[in-house]
């Protein structure tokens, strides 16, 4: 007889409940997964707003559209809602509707801690976003919320604190369902070195969430407990120290930045080998060095405050460490170039997308190696230079690798085809855009120009024009976007259940889309 | 899982049905403990420099992954055990021993497989008699309940003794 596979979850007798109760009571991976990718793309819509409002006010120099202060709670929340709200909840989309069914288990291993994570998130976004409208308004220290600027916000400020609790809760508990399901609840022959590379590098990231977030939310309490309580953690005035505030935001925020890449390497590498028409290209080579950028990642929190006043050892370590990560990185650069290399190669939008993340998300790390170097980060610190190295990383490589994600499982999550032709003209759109929004910022970094400030000096009004045009044609693209997705949901060419010729993988043996329970036998590994 | 085995002179068989699950209880235990040396490692490096509202953070973290994991390993050790003898079908469950035993006479003893309303629910494999019934394999595949189900009708019918009478 074969091997069965365990129901981790009460199945009663029916369908899913009717209408709204359905996704306010649903355990289901595949609804939580849905939940997840429509919050996702709701808050990006609301970032992106922001973004514009950032883009519109560097239009020109002097002060146009907004106050300073309302500047700097748009670059603040901008960010928040992007990572927390955008990527972070994307990916976990992603996660959900996927692991189970790439590994060959029927659901999440918690489904009831599912929902829960899920729906913490539109309270927690809603609490942050209400305190724009607070005395004293929403926060404008940046998304790093250095003490004691931090400590000067108005009435939002234990809203925020409480806030980000809330995703730390939901980030948690997102991490330790996907690490519970991916090592409890792997189909018989799944072993660890046969799932998929979206599955591990999930692990990774998974790892890192648990690993951090407990730092995040103690930084965040020992803020609370500063503005409320009178401790002085951070104040220098109690005998506390607000550079220690740094040391632990960026002991937490350097993994984070690699919780919001590693998926996307995973991604990415299902992605290529489809239409190159290849196996992937090393891939144990692709999971050491995902476990070996992990692992970098908590060592080289300080090259993030060079400027700050560290002992010339202390620079070195963390400017060398740096480096290190950049070896890795490369492997997987390397690797997926050479699955591509003699590949049958069809350009369909997710491919697009995944090569542009390729070629855009190289240029980010490039950079980001010409900020490693400490000397010259004193240079290019707060400066537009880092605005366009992170931009490059985070938006042409986390939120392209979720484009690119949604072309290639839409037509599986919703059983019909996406137009392609539209999916193209977005690529095209969006590609070209994001570069005229964010190269320029890299000669204006270089020149000089300050970041989080409303107001510059008149030589750098061409390049901020540039990219202000970008950031628009950006901006409306990612309507386009939207409208694609909802279109595709409504109906369209039905998908095959392989969808992709050269598709390999559990997920491709389903039905598209696939059965409410994904499977409920086990599926021969091979 | 379903494992058969057969005692030819007591003329008994028994069908043991257990989840899947894909790690062992001591690798839990191992994954756990290196963890919980990250978190005392980070949270002690911290609270030596004044910042000791980590450490309370990492141990709530802590406990609540300990908790999923036991959730879910408990999940997979449910057991069901039928044991079909000359005159009797029981049907034994629970997790590390027997917790409810259901006994039927053999030759009254039905099996019914009743298939789902709706095509994303499973199906459901019960054992009757007498208007006592025990749902068995839930945790089963389609696939393994249906093979089960046909497996125990033939085993279950009626003794050629009792026909021949």
């Amino acid at each position: 007889m074969s091997t069965a596979t365990a129901t981790h979850d009460e199945h009663h007798d029916h369908g899913p409940a009717p209408g709204l109760m359905r996704w306010i009571t649903t355990t289901n991976h595949k609804d939580i997964g849905t939940l997840y990718l429509l919050f996702a793309l709701l808050m990006f819509l609301i970032g992106g707003a922001m973004a514009m409002i950032i883009r519109a006010e560097l239009f020109m120099p002097g002060l146009q559209v907004v106050d300073p202060m309302f500047f700097n709670q748009m670059t603040t929340v901008h960010a928040l809602v992007m990572i927390f709200g955008g990527v972070m909840p994307a990916f976990t989309g992603l996660a959900n509707w996927l692991i189970p069914i790439m590994i060959g288990g029927p659901d999440m291993a918690l489904p009831r801690m599912n929902n829960w994570s899920f729906w913490i998130l539109p309270f927690a976004f809603t609490m942050l976003l209400s305190t724009l409208f607070m005395s004293g308004g929403g926060p404008a220290a940046g998304w790093t919320i250095y003490p004691p600027l931090s400590l000067q916000m108005g009435d939002g400020f234990p809203f925020m604190i409480f806030s980000i609790h809330m995703m730390g809760v939901s980030s948690v508990m997102g991490a330790i369902n996907v690490i519970v399901t991916i090592m409890n609840m792997r189909a018989p022959g799944m072993t660890l070195m046969k799932m998929p590379l979206f599955v591990w590098t999930w692990l990774i990231t998974a790892y890192l969430l648990i690993a951090t977030i407990p730092v995040l939310a103690g930084a965040v309490t020992m803020l609370l407990t500063d503005k409320f309580f009178g401790t002085s953690f951070f104040n220098a005035a109690g005998g506390g120290d607000p550079v220690m505030y740094q040391h632990i935001f960026w002991f937490f925020g350097h993994p984070e930045v690699y919780i919001l890449i590693l998926p996307a390497f995973g991604v990415v590498s299902q992605i290529i080998p489809t239409f190159a028409r290849k196996p992937l290209f090393g891939y144990s080579s692709m999971v050491y060095a995902t476990a070996s950028i992990a692992f970098l990642s908590f060592i080289v929190w300080a090259h993030h405050m060079f400027t700050v006043g560290m002992p010339v050892a202390g620079e070195l370590f963390f400017m060398y460490a740096t480096m290190l990560i950049a070896v890795p990185t490369g492997v997987k650069v390397f690797n997926w170039v050479s699955t591509m290399w003699k590949g049958s190669m069809t350009f369909e939008t997710p491919m697009l997308f995944a090569i542009a993340f390729v070629v855009l998300f190289t240029i980010g790390g490039f950079s980001g190696l010409m900020l490693a170097i400490s000397p010259v980060d004193f240079q290019y610190h707060d400066t537009y230079f880092v605005v366009a190295h992170f931009h490059y990383v985070l938006v042409t490589g986390a939120i392209y690798s979720i484009m690119a994600a949604t072309y290639y499982w839409l037509p599986k999550w919703t059983g019909n085809m996406y137009d392609e032709r539209l999916g193209k003209i977005h690529f095209w759109v969006s590609t070209i855009s994001v570069n005229v929004l964010f190269f320029p910022q890299h000669f204006l970094g270089l020149a000089g120009m300050p970041r989080r400030i409303p107001d510059y000096a008149p030589q750098f009004t061409e390049f901020n024009m540039i990219s202000s045009i970008g950031g628009f044609v950006f901006g409306l693209s990612q309507l386009l976007f939207a409208y694609i997705v909802i279109k595709t949901i409504r109906g369209g060419e039905k998908a095959t259940d392989k969808v992709w010729e050269g598709a390999e993988g559990l997920e491709w043996t389903l039905s598209s889309p696939p059965p409410y329970h994904s499977f409920t036998t086990a599926p021969e590994v091979k | 899982m379903v494992a058969t085995d057969c005692d030819i002179e007591s003329n008994t068989r028994r069908y043991v049905l257990r989840p899947n699950r894909s790690i062992s209880w001591r690798g839990i235990t191992l994954l756990l403990g290196s963890i919980l040396a990250l978190y005392l490692m980070m949270g002690m490096a911290f609270a030596m420099v004044g910042l000791w509202l980590i450490l309370p953070f990492a141990g709530l973290e802590f406990m609540a992954l300990w908790y999923c994991f036991y959730l879910s390993f408990r999940q997979t050790e449910h057991c069901q055990v039928i044991t079909i003898d000359g005159d009797s079908v029981k049907v034994e469950s629970g997790r590390r021993r027997p917790e409810i035993t259901e006994q039927f006479q053999r030759s009254w003893a039905q099996v019914r497989l009743a298939k789902s309303t709706h095509r994303w629910y499973p199906s459901r494999l019960t054992i009757r008699s007498h208007g006592r019934e025990v749902e068995v394999g839930k945790f089963l595949s389609e696939e393994e309940r249906i093979e089960l189900a046909a497996e125990l009708r033939r085993e279950i019918a009626p003794l050629p003794a009792l026909v021949a009478i």
